[in-house]
């Protein structure tokens, strides 16, 4: 009945979605170049140990300004200056940065797997359950988060490990909705009626077409959510309940700059340019990507 | 049409409602009937045209068929299982699970060709995926299969690793064809497959759904809401409406004598090919009636220029002929009704 067919040259393949997309978001320039630059900041952090001129955490006493508490402004040796205790603020700030982008990242997954795994539960089963979801997705959304940061931290010992489970908890239920409202859109259309009446599992439905589908916004909406938990990293870690000291993080260094204000600007202008750089940078991707993946602004 | 008529699937008394949900508790307010007691037979070969306005729910009545919702009330009899008693297999009693075994009898071609191909799929995934999901084939066989499907709806094989995008709307429908083909189905729901379409591709694909009829000896149910289609293709037609069924014929006695008086407002509107013969037009007034709250008695009488007293108190017996012409109407004997010659 059927005779292989010669495939192998004949076969006429096409630029995949993801390149589309790849070559919508080449045009936002601004976007790019917030890429690039995030890209470079983030082997800056993962390549840490080799970059940074002196370990972060080490206390000179021999410095002369130590003898006097007094930080060193910007030199030949110490690129960005010293802290107070003499510590590098270039290699501190490479460390920091390396700590403020894993928990943004790290809680973003947590954020973006339990939105996914909530949304698709949600939109896709309907009913009762549906129901119930949203009213506990009303209800995180109504904690004042910041509060219950404050307090969980206080509970919970200092560590890095709780804080990003601290703020991948509480940042997931504006995924979750999008998701949900995505499924239900989707979930309508014929190509999921066409093969529910093949008869496929709902787990090749929900894995085959209703994720695929649903990514563009999700992918969207995690490049949003890491520049969120690096600002209530900081936040956290400028009132001393963030990353535990002597560790590095771009919000502690903040802190420790508070007293020095006036005297060391160095010391506070690093990593309040850093954050306010990754941030401005991630949203800026986002952005990027939400025109990328439009279809109505495709262009050939 | 053969000579003697098996009856490949029965409809009978099919309901399917929708409930209105409303407030904080999701209490049910009211039910949309969108199918409201509907019987029909399709028979082995044929092609029955279904037809009727928008949101007289012969969409909801295709789907109901192949189980994308679970009927309210009714059966769905198919007699085409070769193990069975000759009782039929009811459709409408089955789990998701016992359905499962007759899902490569019964396929569904649809109506919007942008909406039916998973965008992120390739044309061998979404051409194979009926193949695949029932374990017919994999790898080089999965694609030398869907090659050959490709073929047959006229498609060059060439392009199965192109996403939908690539493809126009009479090409993607023949995407959307060749994926019911695949598991050799007995039955095909077409969901008003060339209502999209542009007039000149629309004819290209009604060819091609008849040879493929012809080639595979398939049972069409033809979906549509233009009448001039219907009667190219089909052996015999169902005029439904607001979730009843009004008439069925044969075609050729449907189009030619009219038992129900909507039906001939839907023929007045077929355009006529003889410029020297001017019809009476029926126009219609009003909208269909909101399937929530039919009207009392017959559906059709607040828009039937023949109601009587009767039609709005009591709801129309059948009437049947011999000939297997029927109508839901008080006076389909007596009323002498315009069609098309």
């Amino acid at each position: 009945m059927t005779r292989p067919v010669q495939l192998s040259e004949s076969t006429v393949t096409q630029a995949s979605l993801w390149w589309i997309t790849w070559r919508n978001f080449r045009r936002h320039r601004l976007a790019l170049a917030s890429l690039i630059l995030l890209i470079v900041l983030g082997l800056m952090a993962v390549f840490a140990d080799q970059i940074a001129p002196f370990n972060p955490n080490d206390i000179n006493t021999q410095a002369p300004g130590v003898a006097r508490g007094m930080p060193e402004p910007p030199s030949a040796l110490h690129l960005f200056g010293t802290d107070n205790y003499n510590r590098d603020v270039f290699s501190r700030a490479l460390y920091g940065m390396r700590v403020s982008l894993s928990v943004g990242f790290l809680a973003m997954l947590i954020s973006i797997s339990l939105g996914i795994l909530i949304g698709i539960v949600a939109g896709y089963s309907g009913g009762l359950l549906d129901n119930v979801l949203m009213r506990i997705v009303d209800i995180f959304l109504s904690l004042p988060s910041f509060i219950l940061f404050l307090a969980l931290n206080a509970i919970l010992e200092a560590s890095i490990w709780n804080l990003i489970l601290i703020l991948g908890f509480f940042s997931w239920m504006d995924v979750s909705r999008m998701v949900r409202a995505e499924i239900l859109a989707l979930k309508e259309r014929d190509f999921v009626i066409a093969s529910m009446s093949v008869g496929a599992s709902p787990r090749r439905i929900i894995l085959a077409h209703l994720l695929p589908n649903a990514l563009a916004p999700i992918i969207v909406a995690a490049t949003l959510v890491v520049p969120s938990a690096i600002l209530s990293e900081s936040a956290l870690s400028y009132i001393g309940l963030g990353v535990p000291p002597p560790d590095a993080s771009l919000g502690n260094m903040l802190e420790d700059a508070k007293d020095w204000m006036l005297l060391a600007w160095w010391m506070w202008l690093v990593p309040g340019v850093l954050i306010s750089v990754v941030v401005l940078a991630f949203n800026f991707v986002g952005d990027g990507l939400r025109d990328a993946f439009d279809p109505t602004l495709t262009r050939r | 049409m053969p000579p003697e008529k098996t009856t490949l699937l029965e409809i009978k008394d099919l309901q399917m409602y929708f409930p209105i949900r409303r407030g904080l508790l999701k209490r049910t307010v009211g039910y949309v009937r969108a199918v409201d007691g509907v019987s029909f037979e399709v028979y082995q070969g044929e092609t029955l045209g279904l037809v009727g306005e928008s949101g007289c729910g012969k969409t909801t009545l295709g789907r109901s068929i192949v189980r994308a919702y679970r009927p309210t009330a009714g059966q769905i009899l198919y007699y085409g299982d070769t193990n069975g008693n000759g009782h039929g297999v009811d459709f409408a009693a089955l789990s998701q699970r016992q359905m499962r075994a007759y899902r490569d009898d019964l396929q569904m071609i649809f109506q919007d060709p942008y909406s039916s191909l998973n965008p992120r799929m390739t044309v061998l995934d979404i051409v194979g995926e009926p193949l695949y999901i029932h374990n017919r084939a994999k790898g080089n066989a999965l694609k030398a299969e869907v090659s050959d499907l490709l073929k047959r709806v006229g498609l060059r094989p060439e392009y199965m690793n192109r996403y939908p995008n690539a493809f126009s709307g009479g090409q993607r429908q023949r995407i959307g064809i060749a994926r019911a083909l695949a598991l050799r189905p007995k039955l095909i729901i077409c969901d008003e497959p060339v209502s999209a379409l542009d007039v000149s591709v629309q004819a290209q694909v009604v060819n091609l759904l008849q040879d493929l009829q012809q080639e595979f000896g398939l049972t069409y149910l033809f979906i549509a809401h233009d009448l001039s289609v219907v009667q190219h293709i089909s052996n015999r037609v169902a005029v439904m409406y607001l979730g009843r069924v009004a008439e069925i014929a044969d075609s050729f006695a449907l189009y030619r004598q009219p038992l129900h008086p909507y039906t001939e407002a839907l023929l007045s509107a077929v355009p006529s090919t003889n410029p020297d013969i001017s019809r009476e037009r029926i126009i219609l007034s009003g909208d269909v009636p909101n399937p929530a709250s039919p009207p009392t008695g017959c559906a059709f009488h607040p828009r039937c220029r023949y109601a009587q007293a009767i039609c709005k108190e009591k709801r129309p017996e059948w009437h049947a002929r011999p000939d297997g012409h029927g109508a839901a109407c008080h006076f389909a004997d007596s009323l002498s009704l315009q069609g098309v010659h």
